[in-house]
């Protein structure tokens, strides 16, 4: 729950406790049930993980340009799978305790609808200018999420929103910053803000600040600055932001909250830019030192919240898990071993971070999680090593795999809770 | 949840809505359009999410100033028209159809037998020719995409293409609209229709 929220409902339960509409034993037991479980994870995130992966297989599938069906076939059956999604999802949606699948095939319905468009560019060869076709596709995830109240669209719609903006601003668009991502990136904001859900408000500010980094990367065209002075201005500001964060009190403070999600931009951008900056450039044999600066700056800041016992703490492990990406990519094309040696090293931290986020009822963290999961899936997805046809049967086997676990998972925990409802 | 799923119906609706149209506003030109012939040159590219395709880089996409004379001149992003004069009687049905004269504003009558095709400007370039050899003040050129620059197919295909397009084998059968758009209709090989478009 968001802290001026939480403080509202505070505030009114002290105000119907003191009218006597309600027994202050329960103060407790409300606030609980406001917030939603505390538990996060299980079948339904493997479920939503397995959707994640699907949707890689069906993009790659695309990609193959298969010709064993023919264009027409892949159109309708992409477009009835679209159907069925929502149907799926309106059938799950009403069903109590079936909600996770029914958000999964939101997305699983969001993500085909992007699909289906790259399907119908693809079939007439649309050429015309690619980044439409990605707003587009932003704005059906975005209009899923808001039609059924659903929150993975949403994330599908802000990553789809900073990609379609930062393809306009690398490739086409003169003058950075491109000011026209503010308004599909304000409907994201306001949709999460007016649902109160406060990790989607979180993703909307990294969406931004993503946006903000790649403007201001464009900025030495324009200003003439050197990378440096840029990478410090996107390191200092969010950083600045977050101390500030920490000074404010909460609970009477509603900026607070805000500032200190303003600072997931740091946490998560900084040692990726950082990284990718000493690998971009002549200063390659510099990366050790950002890395070991970054590993212990994050490393102290991490050590700090777990003493202070505040915080999503985990989610500070995500950036170190992060900077296994540009070094993936640095050791691409060279190095086979230490290639699929950083990517698998990166799966398993996400894995366990993922099942100690959700032990932890860590939301924040375990979104973080599903996010850099996401993102190995794209590493994964970039790779042409395979052909975009093994690709395909690589993300269709693990995302069917996925769905299969969480449902043998929750079947065989089905009769333990039942017997211990009877007993 | 009756009201979700008329929501969800309504979103189904308005994404095929979407999807249709994008279907009509290209596969209308297929159906209705002018066919015209263009020649290609070579280049081996990936989409991120639509796969292998050919870069079609065409002779028409780099228009010399002399072409715009008597029409007017256009300014970067900005659209401008082409109009293409069809061959001769009696030559191989591959032979192209060459630009006769451009304009940044749309004609208002188009020559008999000719097409205006519409593009929109990528860059323009002074004291340069077409291949990229100085030329003086008064020349230049004026680079053009028509929105028919990709031609997507599988990656032994795309392959196969592109060595054709190396060998100067290849052309493309456009469709344009009377409007100015363009649709990649057909690619011949030599004077052979190797490939035909549209959603049957």
């Amino acid at each position: 729950m968001r802290d001026g929220a939480r403080k509202t409902w505070d505030d009114r339960l002290d105000s119907w406790i003191a009218k006597g509409w309600v027994n202050a034993d329960h103060r407790q037991d409300i606030l609980d049930d406001i917030a939603g479980p505390s538990k996060a994870g299980g079948p339904g995130l493997l479920i939503l993980l397995g959707v994640v992966l699907l949707l890689f297989g069906v993009v790659s599938m695309l990609a193959s340009n298969w010709e064993m069906i023919p264009r027409p076939v892949r159109l309708i059956v992409l477009v009835s799978s679209l159907g069925a999604s929502y149907l799926g999802a309106w059938v799950a949606l009403r069903k109590p305790g079936h909600e996770g699948v029914g958000h999964s095939l939101m997305l699983l319905g969001a993500g085909l609808f992007g699909v289906n468009v790259m399907l119908i560019a693809q079939m007439y060869h649309i050429d015309e200018h690619a980044p439409t076709g990605v707003l587009a596709w932003a704005l059906g995830a975005l209009a899923a999420s808001m039609v059924a109240s659903s929150r993975p669209p949403l994330w599908l719609a802000m990553g789809l929103i900073a990609l379609w903006s930062g393809w306009e601003m690398i490739e086409f668009y003169g003058t950075p910053p491109h000011v026209w991502f503010l308004v599909p990136w304000a409907m994201a904001l306001g949709w999460a803000w007016r649902h109160d859900w406060s990790v989607e408000m979180r993703g909307a500010w990294v969406a931004f600040f993503v946006w903000y980094g790649i403007a201001l990367g464009a900025m030495d065209n324009i200003v003439g600055w050197r990378d440096g002075d840029i990478i410090a201005v996107a390191a200092l500001l969010p950083a600045a932001l977050w101390l500030i964060a920490q000074g404010l009190d909460r609970k009477e403070n509603p900026w607070a909250g805000t500032l200190s999600a303003l600072s997931l931009y740091g946490v998560i951008f900084l040692p990726t830019v950082l990284a990718v900056e000493t690998l971009t450039t002549d200063a390659m044999a510099l990366w050790p030192i950002s890395l070991g600066v970054c590993v212990m700056g994050y490393g102290g800041l991490l050590l700090w919240l777990w003493k202070q016992g505040k915080g999503s703490y985990g989610l500070l492990s995500v950036p170190l898990i992060a900077m296994l990406g540009p070094l993936n990519i640095a050791f691409y094309g060279f190095d086979h071993a230490a290639y699929w040696g950083t990517l698998g090293a990166a799966l398993a931290l996400l894995v366990l971070l993922t099942a100690w986020a959700s032990r932890m009822g860590d939301r924040v963290t375990l979104v973080a999680a599903f996010l850099g999961f996401s993102g190995l899936a794209v590493v994964i997805y970039m790779n042409d090593d395979w052909s975009f046809l093994a690709r395909a049967a690589f993300f269709l086997i693990g995302g069917l795999s996925l769905i299969a676990v969480a449902i043998h998972g929750a079947r065989r925990k089905k009769p333990v809770l039942s017997a211990g409802g009877a007993s | 949840m009756k009201r979700l799923g008329v929501l969800l119906a309504a979103l189904f609706v308005g994404q095929l809505l979407v999807l249709g149209g994008m279907i009509w506003r290209h596969q209308s030109i297929l159906i209705d359009g002018h066919e015209v012939v263009l020649a290609v040159r070579p280049v081996d590219p990936v989409s991120l999410f639509r796969g292998n395709y050919v870069d079609l880089s065409y002779s028409i996409g780099t228009l010399p100033f002399a072409l715009f004379k008597g029409g007017a001149m256009p300014e970067d992003d900005a659209d401008v028209w082409v109009i293409l004069a069809p061959p001769e009687a009696g030559l191989p049905a591959d032979t192209p159809w060459l630009p006769v004269a451009a304009s940044a504003l749309r004609p208002v009558i188009v020559p008999d037998r000719t097409i205006a095709l519409r593009g929109t400007v990528q860059s323009i370039s002074k004291g340069v020719d077409a291949t990229w050899q100085a030329c003086g003040e008064d020349c230049g050129i004026v680079s053009v995409r028509y929105g028919i620059e990709a031609y997507f197919a599988s990656p032994d295909k795309a392959k196969s293409y592109e060595d054709s397009v190396r060998e100067r084998r290849l052309s493309v059968i456009v469709a344009v609209a009377d409007d100015g758009r363009a649709a990649i209709k057909a690619l011949m090989l030599d004077d052979e229709v190797v490939a035909r478009e549209g959603l049957l």
